[in-house]
């Protein structure tokens, strides 16, 4: 789910920066104390998981982890991908450097959705809510970036229901691995006693 | 569970390819003003009903047009020179191709494709005793020839940019070392804020 170099208009990449420009602001804001190591460890945890494909049909799909890391990080979710997409930008040449606003913004976004979606579930804490919880923001997560890449390509000409039809349908295995993922690593720090919510 | 989780993350690794799907190559061949592009993703499936975009040394647009189910995009070119094409998959994927129309090289490379081509085509001449192939037979011919030369390169072309473990170290290396001197630094700020008050 990068955007390639120079697919979009300028102006386009302008609003993405901007946008994103705003996130880290707030995240940076928010990042305080033992959050900086959480941060550090989701940030690294999402640059390692678009190494994880799975091949569907005409493309292959990686894990997001955008879910998880927004509702574990609130806003922080921002700086968090931004340094992560920066170094899968330099190193494998995924998405790039000029489009790194829009794909943060793309990636970051709905985390922070998911972490407001899902903050009560958490402080609920029971065992049922907290897979409601993995469930909720791995769906989050995945389909409103894919919402997020649709519109976005609108700009170059390409048709809002045919992108969102492929990039929905390329994504339905990696939302229900991650729905996995998430509920075991919310029950598995809720029985470690680690603090949910942030 | 614990040991679940690990389960099943490794079974992820083992079952995952390392192929960058992020990325699409195109490949061109020139014979006389006849170009064709063949693109795929990195898998090597063709990128189907993908746009290709045609432009001049210049920047001008010269043409543009679809692939096909196969991935391929065939058109004439008249004028000689200096071209750039440009391939636009679904979902953002973008790959940039230069070739140019009418220099010796275009030529030598459909030479020794000929080659092959009449080897080919004499073949099935003694089989089947048909007439003489015609210059659009041949083509196919040698478009089917090459189809696994452009696997081939493909191949190479992944095996160059595949992703190597230094680079995924050096990268969460990176991140820790980012957020590890953020934390150093706000827990010297507030040490100094702690000694002032």
């Amino acid at each position: 789910m990068h955007i390639s170099e120079g697919v979009l208009p300028g102006w386009c990449l302008g609003v993405g920066w901007v946008l994103t420009a705003g996130g880290l602001y707030l995240g940076l804001r928010s990042i305080k104390g033992e959050k900086i190591p959480r941060t550090a460890l989701l940030s690294a945890a999402f640059f390692i998981a678009s190494l994880i494909h799975v091949p569907i049909g005409v493309t292959s799909v990686h894990l997001l982890l955008n879910g998880l890391a927004g509702a574990l990080l609130g806003w922080a979710v921002f700086p968090a991908l931004f340094v992560a997409l920066l170094f899968q930008a330099i190193l494998f040449q995924f998405g790039g450097i000029t489009v790194l606003g829009v794909n943060t913004f793309n990636m970051a976004f709905p985390g922070v959705v998911a972490y407001y979606a899902v903050r009560p579930l958490l402080r609920r804490g029971t065992t049922g809510s907290l897979i409601a919880a993995g469930v909720l923001a791995a769906l989050i997560g995945v389909f409103l970036a894919a919402t997020f890449l649709s519109l976005e390509l609108i700009c170059i000409g390409s048709s809002f229901i045919k992108t969102a039809e492929l990039a929905f349908l390329a994504h339905i295995p990696v939302a229900a691995v991650e729905a996995i993922i998430n509920s075991f690593v919310f029950l598995y720090l809720k029985k470690s006693g680690i603090k949910l919510e942030v | 569970m614990r040991n679940f989780v690990l389960t099943l993350l490794s079974l992820l690794f083992l079952f995952s390819t390392p192929s960058l799907a992020h990325k699409i190559s195109a490949f061109v061949d020139v014979e006389d003003g006849n170009v064709s592009i063949v693109s795929y993703f990195s898998d090597g499936t063709p990128a189907k009903n993908a746009k290709v975009t045609v432009y001049d040394s210049k920047g001008n647009v010269v043409l543009t047009g679809r692939t096909n189910k196969e991935g391929e995009f065939d058109f004439k070119i008249k004028k000689s020179g200096k071209y750039k094409a440009v391939v636009l998959a679904e979902l953002g994927h973008r790959a940039v191709v230069d070739f140019t129309v009418g220099t010796p090289a275009g030529s030598s490379q459909s030479g020794t494709g000929g080659n092959t081509g009449t080897e080919i085509a004499e073949q099935k001449q003694s089989k089947s005793a048909a007439p003489p192939p015609t210059v659009a037979e041949f083509r196919k011919v040698l478009r089917e020839e090459l189809r696994p030369i452009h696997r081939e390169l493909l191949k190479i072309e992944e095996a160059q940019s595949s992703i190597s473990y230094k680079d995924v170290i050096g990268g969460l290396g990176w991140i820790l070392g980012i957020f590890g001197a953020a934390m150093f630094g706000y827990c010297y700020r507030r040490r100094e804020g702690g000694n002032a008050s």
